[in-house]
């Protein structure tokens, strides 16, 4: 197992308000990673720094040894919790976009997952139901053979069939080799599939622990370890 | 990595300006057709005034569609919820700016093209003929003044031309940059940038108008005149060329403010 992921001191504000307050972590290969944590703890923020979308103002982070910019962006396949789909191209025109831009798209496996849900290739992205964009959405990052997974809140919002199926299409299609950082909300929905998971409180990382350590020291369930952090 | 964002780009505009270029094209062809049956009669004069008046709206939406085009497809692929996707792309920042500069120089310049073979297309080659007569006569007349120094002028006063365009797109790229900081109200905050930079623009002409004025009463002022007067050809190179170097340090300025706020203050929807 190699280390993919590493936050030293890692510190955001915005204006006055601490998002991210000093985080350290670090995640190694071959693991599905839970971020959870309740809104405004900094789980974006996390996300957003991790893609170079945001830049830290303090400490760093390290994406398989290197700072975000053009060569991390190259091993994280990243989804966002917005609707990024250029709404007026074609199902089968994003997928060319992402073929263009990253080489480990797998644009086979982007179109056997499109047949498996009736998507037709040649449909106008603006013509989908909500739903259906963000199966697309999640397709394209998943035919990716990336070495870092970061999907933000890919569950929220959806009904619990579409829910089983994005668990799914995640644990049947990611590198083995790789990282799946999970934010979510919905803990019960998605921790069958959890290794590992981080707990985020105003923007500090309070735990960082297996689901089986959960589970044997604390005797409880993530959910309900969760209840019991975060309980107002 | 520009040649592959120079193609989304160019695919994104062009969907919608290939069939204004052509409605503006086959509009002024039918007002060649109308005006091949030229008649001293009413109905010519509703058919073929009204054609006319369709081919001068055509060239106004064209040119005018173009920029707002260019401008949205920045905000829109940078800023908005696409910008996730925009920078997640294993490109940098600067790649984005170039792309987003180049593509729309690229389809002003296309524009302003098509807006003339209109031109052409409309007045069956006369008013090509008429305006290759006027820049031929014009061109042996300032070689006669001039000499041969009168291409150095042609390609500095080219040059400027190139630079206006792009100083026009990379103020309202920093404009748009300025505003996306906004919490919310965005584009209204782009609006408000820009307002404020055309406010500054006002008092500092203002301001350069009266130092002018007390200038021109000075001793200086008329020994600079006198010696306009004796090179007024050197005074139009040096005026291009401070003119160039204004441009170019203008252009620097608005590119870099705008590459480090995307870099730095990137506030995505």
């Amino acid at each position: 197992m190699s280390e993919l992921l590493r936050c030293e001191n890692l510190t955001k504000r915005y204006g006055a308000l601490t998002a991210l307050n000093n985080v350290n972590l670090t995640l190694e290969s071959g693991k599905i990673v839970g971020l959870l944590g309740p809104n405004g703890s900094g789980k974006t923020t996390l996300i957003k720094l991790v893609n170079g979308l945001l830049q830290p103002d303090g400490g760093r982070i390290l994406i398989d040894g290197q700072e975000p910019g053009v060569e991390s962006k190259k091993k994280v396949a990243y989804l966002p919790d917005h609707n990024f789909l250029n709404n007026w191209m074609t199902v089968s025109q994003m997928v060319s976009l992402f073929a263009e831009f990253f080489e480990d798209f797998r644009k086979e496996t982007a179109y056997d997952m499109l047949e498996k849900l009736g998507i037709a290739p040649n449909v106008r992205l603006k013509t989908l139901s909500k739903g259906n964009k963000e199966k697309v959405a999640l397709i394209l990052v998943m035919s990716r053979k990336a070495l870092l997974y970061v999907l933000d809140e890919p569950i929220a919002g959806v009904d619990p069939a579409t829910r089983d199926y994005i668990i799914s299409t995640i644990i049947g299609n990611y590198n083995p080799e790789a990282v799946v950082l999970i934010s979510t909300h919905l803990i019960s929905d998605i921790e069958s599939v959890l290794d590992e998971v981080l707990f985020l409180k105003n923007g500090q990382l309070v735990m960082q622990k297996t689901v089986d350590g959960i589970r044997e020291e604390e005797g409880k369930s993530v959910d309900e370890l969760f209840r019991e952090v975060f309980r107002w | 990595m520009v040649k592959k964002l120079l193609k989304q780009d160019f695919s994104a505009l062009l969907r919608t300006l290939l069939p204004m270029w052509l409605i503006l094209l086959g509009i002024a062809l039918l007002t060649r057709f109308v005006y091949l049956f030229e008649a001293d009669n009413t109905t010519f004069r509703i058919i073929g005034g009204s054609s006319i008046v369709a081919l001068v709206v055509a060239v106004i939406v064209c040119l005018v569609m173009t920029e707002v085009l260019c401008i949205v497809r920045f905000y829109r692929n940078l800023y908005s919820s696409e910008g996730y996707l925009t920078f997640a792309l294993p490109a940098t920042h600067a790649e984005h700016l170039w792309s987003k500069l180049i593509s729309s120089m690229a389809v002003t310049f296309a524009s302003v093209l098509v807006t003339l073979l209109a031109g052409v297309a409309a007045t069956s080659f006369d008013m090509l003929a008429e305006l290759l007569r006027l820049l031929a006569y014009f061109w042996k007349n300032a070689y006669r003044e001039i000499g041969a120094d009168l291409p150095i002028y042609v390609a500095e006063y080219l040059l400027l031309l190139i630079t206006a365009i792009s100083a026009f797109y990379l103020l309202l790229y920093t404009c748009i940059t300025i505003g996306q900081m906004a919490k919310k109200n965005r584009i209204l905050a782009a609006f408000g940038v820009y307002f404020a930079y055309y406010m500054i623009m006002q008092i500092l002409s203002v301001i350069l108008m009266i130092l002018l004025t007390v200038f021109m009463a000075t001793d200086s002022f008329l020994v600079l005149s006198e010696w306009i007067e004796n090179h007024p050809w050197s005074t139009v190179h040096i005026a291009l060329i401070a003119s160039l170097v204004f441009s170019v340090v203008w252009n620097g300025f608005c590119w870099l403010l705008t590459h480090r706020l995307m870099k730095k203050k990137l506030n995505l929807e």
